[in-house]
């Protein structure tokens, strides 16, 4: 096992130079640069020419991949355009509000998506197992940014429960922390926790047909222990898979929310970073995140073997 | 209220905006604007304390002011202060400055600069700064640029007096040193050595000599001011932009919500005190929400179109009066900004609160003529060649704007293909003569015709509008001191803007500023960014 995770390791070696060569080229041939972005609407093409040569925009793009690359492997990504400071500053600053309303987001579909599934399938064909699968559906088809919105509306607006939007960190203040993040939380986690429930439910029917549950039955164990014991475990291996990607897809939602929510994290500085072009933050974020990714997945692969005991890893 | 014409004096304009003004609450058909005429106290009789909190756009690109003309000004309006800046009727007026005098030739202005002004890193404030800072901003601004022509030396005389020695007259010199887009504003000396022509790196170089100092800020989260203690007001009353500052509150929040309807909600929510920018469809739900001020402002933007004369296809004369009969603006307008009381039509680049408002050219604007569109478009010769045409979602204004031209442009015989590129890939490209034929911005309320970006930058600003009658004039104008004279030059060019057709102006719009009930002293002049350093906070 310990040589699997050395290898796929070594793996990410050529993912980052890949990653790398593909980010780069990408952010240097999109039009738009940052000094026209800064000067603004009333500059002149002359005023923005001479602010590209102050910034050193105007140097040969494989001089620039060099320099950033090289830099980048000792572990220097440049400093941001824009912020004034270096990019692994900017980005660690953001992980935290990042990192957490992930998390939050994912207990949340946990907390809502497992239930739900594991009921409809106890009760499928019946009322509540349609009610569920509405929900469910709803859920993943409800834009996250719009769901974020009316629970603005309703919480903040309306009923004035909840702060509309802004972050504070859970050191400074721990119980205003959960106050805002607890809509952005929500909004993000419904989608995905729709598509889990009816995931969660389809494999706890499969199984629940299974012999050996049939065994359990018979044998005269009570049923929340054939149940969460027996059926849901065997369930739950392909819903791992479904988390571990959905993890992406919460980053990915990420962006919208924190946008609609002002929280300062990752997906907020990545999508300002594009419409400014800020290219150091843009390929920095870019590499952080196909990091993640990778990492996420392998984790995702080493759950297997706790949930599954007769999946082996590294092939022998 | 009709357009005017003719030559008109400041004066007999200033009366017609003051009855443009009552006349508005007169009529008290505009929502809330009562109470905000009610909450117009005396700045000097506000309540001390308290943070203002201000939803904004989203983070500004940077904190220097030099190198940006982008909303930066009005976030860094408490921080920063100018030579000269703009009282109610936007003449310049001395800020910084002590006293001005010029000579008999008009080429030797000679400013002091007022003592005992500290700057906020402690640094007293002396005429060395202010040379300093005038230097930096003239390399890196257009109009500053421009200024800097018209100047042999600017000269350090002695600690507290800088002088200006021109090669010709000057006639906007104040205007250029008091304009608040991409503002002269006066930093320490140590600061623009530091910095030379890049933008701030670093936050600490946040420094000027307003009532606010910058405090800190995190990026996407917030940006915060406090009140600088060692402030000094100047001691007339206030007057628009001018005059006393009193710095009621202890802090300047500004919170950044990108998202529109976040931002709208956050307001009703109590979050924050004024929130910027909001679109004009949200006035119906804000002027009824309560604890919610809703008023709508003096118009002061207008969307344009402009054409690239450096382009085979917009360099045809015939083809720019096929392009301008074809359109209908008012459609353009109510789809750009909501029509109604937000929108009225009117071809005065210069917009009517100025003193250089003129209908001059009027025959030209707003034609929608299809008929004629197309016999120009015979005369042209025009082979069905796609018309590159630029715009944008990221400004739902400019991107309504330009899909309602689009199927007018059309509907004559335009091919029209509609670029709808990201802003910062526009700004780009603009700037390369082969990549487009039109594209859509807006422009702000100016008060000197000299700042309308295609006169005062003299051909430079893309689509190269460069006739050399129309440069000759705007030199004149740029360099004569006599108002008369100057209006009847800038009628002659708006007139030429008509018929050489580098641009299309829509028609003007106006905002609604949204601000809590809690907010005391709401200016009248709003124009140009909110002066909060005015404001206060009611319990």
């Amino acid at each position: 096992m310990l040589t699997y995770i050395l290898r796929r390791l070594v793996l990410l070696i050529p993912v980052i130079l890949i990653v790398g060569l593909v980010v780069f080229t990408l952010v240097h041939v999109t039009p738009g640069d940052p000094a026209a972005v800064i000067l603004g609407d009333q500059a002149t093409p002359e005023d923005v020419e001479a602010l590209r040569d102050q910034l050193g925009l105007n140097d040969p793009l494989p001089v620039q991949f060099v320099t950033w690359f090289t830099d980048m492997l000792r572990g220097d990504f440049g400093d941001s355009i824009f912020l004034g400071i270096p990019v692994t500053e900017a980005l660690l600053d953001r992980v935290a509000p990042t990192g957490l309303l992930t998390i939050y987001a994912l207990i949340i579909q946990l907390v809502i998506g497992v239930p739900l599934g594991v009921i409809a399938a106890l009760r499928a064909g019946s009322v509540v197992d349609r009610a569920l699968t509405a929900l469910a559906i709803s859920g993943a088809a409800i834009p996250n940014f719009f769901l974020g919105i009316m629970l603005i509306l309703l919480f903040a607006v309306t009923l004035q429960w909840l702060p509309s939007v802004g972050y504070v960190s859970p050191t400074e203040d721990f119980s205003g922390h959960i106050q805002r993040m607890i809509m952005p939380a929500f909004a993000l986690g419904f989608s995905t926790a729709g598509l889990l429930a009816r995931l969660i439910r389809s494999s706890m029917l499969d199984v629940l047909n299974e012999d050996y549950v049939r065994t359990a039955f018979a044998k005269g164990l009570a049923r929340r222990d054939v149940v969460i014991r027996h059926a849901l475990r065997n369930a739950l291996v392909p819903a791992i898979t479904v988390v571990g990607t959905s993890l992406a897809a919460l980053l990915g939602g990420a962006v919208v929310t924190e946008t609609v929510f002002t929280i300062p994290g990752m997906g907020r500085l990545v999508v300002q970073s594009i419409s400014r072009r800020d290219y150091p933050i843009i390929q920095g974020a870019v590499m952080a995140i196909a990091v993640t990714y990778v990492l996420v997945n392998l984790l995702v692969d080493i759950l297997y073997v706790y949930a599954d005991p007769r999946v082996r890893l590294g092939g022998k | 209220m009709t357009p005017r014409r003719g030559t008109m004096t400041r004066r007999n304009v200033m009366q017609g905006s003051a009855a443009l003004g009552a006349g508005f609450a007169a009529a008290g058909m505009l929502g809330g604007l009562p109470r905000a005429m009610a909450a117009q106290e005396d700045p000097a009789d506000g309540t001390p304390g308290g943070t203002l909190r201000v939803g904004t756009i989203g983070e500004p690109v940077t904190l220097d002011e030099h190198t940006t003309t982008t909303f930066t000004a009005e976030l860094m309006y408490p921080v920063y202060e100018t030579l000269f800046t703009y009282d109610a009727e936007y003449n310049a007026v001395p800020e910084l400055v002590d006293t001005h005098t010029v000579s008999e030739d008009g080429l030797t202005h000679t400013m002091t600069i007022r003592q005992g002004i500290t700057f906020h890193n402690g640094e007293p404030l002396t005429a060395a700064d202010v040379h300093a800072s005038v230097t930096r901003w003239a390399a890196i601004s257009g109009v500053g640029k421009n200024l800097f022509d018209a100047v042999d030396e600017f000269v350090e005389v002695d600690e507290s007096t800088v002088e200006f020695r021109l090669n010709r007259p000057y006639g906007t010199i104040l205007i250029a040193l008091a304009h608040n887009t991409q503002a002269c504003t006066i930093h320490p000396k140590s600061i623009m050595d530091a910095a030379g022509e890049t933008p701030f790196t670093d936050d600490s170089m946040v420094v000027g000599t307003g009532p606010y100092r910058f405090l800190e800020r995190q990026a996407d989260a917030y940006i915060r001011l406090e009140r600088f203690d060692d402030f000094v007001s100047r001691e007339e009353p206030t007057n628009g932009y001018a005059g006393a500052k009193h710095a009621w509150v202890d802090m300047i929040e500004y919170i950044p919500v990108p998202d529109v309807a976040a931002r709208v909600a956050g307001l009703q929510a109590g979050d924050y005190h004024y929130a910027m920018q909001i679109p004009n469809d949200q006035y119906e739900v804000l002027s009824g929400s309560p604890g919610i001020v809703a008023n709508i402002r003096v118009p002061s933007n207008f969307e344009v179109f402009f054409l690239n004369w450096r382009s085979p296809l917009m360099g045809n004369l015939a083809l720019r009066q096929a392009f301008q009969a074809a359109l209908d603006h008012e459609p353009i307008l109510t789809a750009a900004r909501g029509g109604g009381d937000f929108t009225r039509l009117d071809p005065g680049w210069m917009m009517q609160q100025t003193a250089f408002y003129t209908t001059s050219g009027d025959e030209f604007y707003n034609v929608n003529d299809p008929d004629l569109a197309k016999a120009k478009l015979e005369e042209a010769g025009y082979d069905g060649t796609p018309l590159r045409f630029m715009t944008t979602q990221e400004y739902p204004s400019f991107y309504a704007a330009s899909v309602i031209a689009q199927q007018q442009l059309e509907a004559v015989g335009f091919v029209i293909d509609l670029q709808v590129i990201d802003w910062a890939t526009l700004l780009e490209r603009r700037g390369q003569e082969g990549e487009w034929d039109v594209f859509c911005t807006s422009h702000g309320f100016v008060p000197d015709p000299s700042q309308i970006t295609m006169v005062g930058q003299l051909g430079t600003y893309p689509g190269w509008y460069d006739s050399e009658a129309t440069l000759e004039l705007s030199r004149e104008l740029l360099a004569e001191t006599d108002f008369e004279t100057r209006y009847a030059l800038w009628e002659e060019i708006q007139h030429n803007i008509y018929t050489e057709i580098p641009s299309i102006k829509v028609g003007d719009a106006s905002e609604g500023s949204y601000y809590s009930e809690q907010v005391g002293g709401w200016p009248a002049t709003v124009e140009r960014g909110v002066p909060y350093w005015n404001l206060w906070l009611n319990e």
